[in-house]
């Protein structure tokens, strides 16, 4: 008898997924067998949930979340990041979680990105598989601790729209493609993001380490007010709106 | 939010950049002149990656990212489990090889690896090719033959879209080799000019993807063997209890 010559995989992922077929009137880049043509990605397209187009967020979002869970992985004990069985059943989840919020109609693209969105739906889909498999008294990183408190511990779609909302807002701020923060704000939030130390961000501004403190203090500070404005509140961390 | 949470919720946010490729959401030049290289940063800093990226690094990395993740939507390693068609081809085939399955142990003779038929010919009038090969290996897990069917003969049709069970039976109907103890199946579709076209090309191709146990190698491996925009499908089937069930 044959028998299994490994474990078992989805292979033409989101085959079991209800997607409308392509309508005549393709809003995605042209395409050639699958193959993206266009760098360009345009999430709009995606709420028709044209089929080119979300074969296209697949391929343009596939790799990077399959880093984001092996990096998850790779910090546990007893889980290696080359876990692979792991890695693409958590990808598999995410996908069908975050299409299943674009057909229904809960993801607005006007208000987050696509990888935006994918990367809320891929952070809730991690907490929940710690939650499941991982020993409780394992501690959770401080950016753990952060998307649990605003993501919760019940599965809630509006939480993880609130939450890829608010992951937004601060990209377009220290992007400077939204609000008022200044380019030397937004240099010490770039190397806040990375984890930079008082000393490192001394270095890179070429100041004294106490007046690098000064600055993180204050560009954070901004940072929360605009947040603030938006309705992100320092007591209960929701978003108001 | 407090300070601890906000710096939390930045590298959450830089996370989700990276996420979408280092899609020059946040300009490098953030960073301002002077500024220290990223990958003095120390722990936790990496360097050039996501929006930190040069604008050039970016849009080769666009590409690159693009390329390897179109293969990625179609790389799946598909295990075979009961299934009747499979099970009669397998017995066929378990047969077809038994006479010589004490022949297993010998070393590995590179002479051996043959690829069939050639490639030479294969379709230049379409822009979109595909190739089938069928690895067989045995049970050493070195290659003895390797079959191709080329676009002509797999009459355009993708074998990226083909049932796990058909590319199987394709494979099984032109089985080449001896003591052939499991067969890969490598499906590949996309722009014509990226598919192998030699057999060398396509001996190549399967060298590097290999035929171990697919489950085993990193993605990364994988991914680096396939040209960028086609697209890849295996399946696997080992034929070591067919043989013993006879």
């Amino acid at each position: 008898m044959p028998h299994a010559a490994g474990p078992a995989r989805r292979r033409d992922w989101p085959g079991e997924l209800s997607v409308p077929e392509p309508s005549e009137q393709s809003a995605g880049p042209s395409q050639v067998a699958g193959h993206i043509a266009s760098p360009v990605f345009r999430s709009d397209t995606l709420v028709s949930t044209d089929r080119a187009a979300l074969d296209e967020a697949h391929a343009r979002f596939g790799p990077g979340l399959q880093q984001f869970f092996q990096a998850r992985l790779a910090n546990f004990r007893g889980h290696a990041s080359h876990d692979l069985a792991s890695v693409d059943d958590l990808c598999q989840q995410t996908w069908a979680e975050c299409w299943k919020s674009v057909r229904d109609g809960r993801y607005d693209p006007a208000r987050a990105a696509l990888s935006t969105f994918l990367y809320a739906v891929a952070s809730n889909m991690w907490l929940r598989h710690r939650r499941k498999s991982m020993n409780s008294r394992e501690m959770m990183t401080d950016s753990e601790q952060v998307a649990q408190s605003f993501l919760g511990t019940e599965p809630d779609p509006a939480r993880t729209v609130g939450f890829s909302e608010l992951i937004e807002a601060v990209l377009s701020r220290v992007s400077g493609r939204q609000g008022d923060l200044s380019a030397g704000d937004r240099a010490v939030l770039v190397a806040l993001s990375r984890g930079a130390s008082d000393r490192e961000l001394a270095v890179q501004l070429n100041v004294a380490p106490s007046t690098a403190h000064a600055r993180r203090v204050a560009a954070l500070s901004k940072l929360r007010e605009a947040l603030t404005e938006l309705g992100y509140r320092a007591d209960d961390q929701s978003a108001e709106r | 939010m407090n300070d601890q949470q906000l710096t939390a919720l930045l590298k959450l946010a830089a996370e989700a950049d990276r996420l979408a490729g280092g899609a020059a959401r946040l300009p490098a030049a953030v960073l301002g002149p002077g500024s220290m290289p990223a990958a003095q940063l120390g722990r936790g800093v990496h360097a050039a990656t996501g929006f930190y990226a040069a604008p050039g690094v970016r849009a080769a990395r666009w590409w690159i990212a693009a390329g390897a993740a179109a293969a990625a939507i179609g790389i799946a390693v598909v295990s075979v489990s009961w299934n009747p068609v499979l099970r009669q081809a397998g017995e066929e085939f378990a047969a077809a090889r038994a006479p010589a399955s004490s022949a297993n142990s010998r070393p590995f003779d590179s002479s051996q690896l043959t690829v069939t038929p050639s490639l030479a010919h294969a379709s230049s009038t379409s822009l979109t090719g595909n190739i089938m090969l069928a690895v067989f290996t045995d049970e050493c897990g070195e290659r003895t033959c390797i079959v191709t069917h080329d676009h002509d003969e797999l009459r355009g049709r993708d074998p990226t879209k083909m049932s796990d069970e058909e590319l199987l039976k394709l494979a099984l109907g032109d089985r080449c080799g001896s003591a052939v103890e499991q067969v890969t199946v490598i499906g590949l579709s996309g722009p014509d000019g990226s598919l192998p076209r030699t057999n060398a090309q396509a001996e190549l191709l399967a060298m590097c993807l290999g035929t171990a146990p697919f489950a085993s190698q990193p993605a990364s491996t994988l991914l680096s063997c396939v040209p960028p925009g086609v697209s890849v499908v295996m399946a696997s089937l080992s034929l070591s209890a067919t043989a013993k069930e006879r």
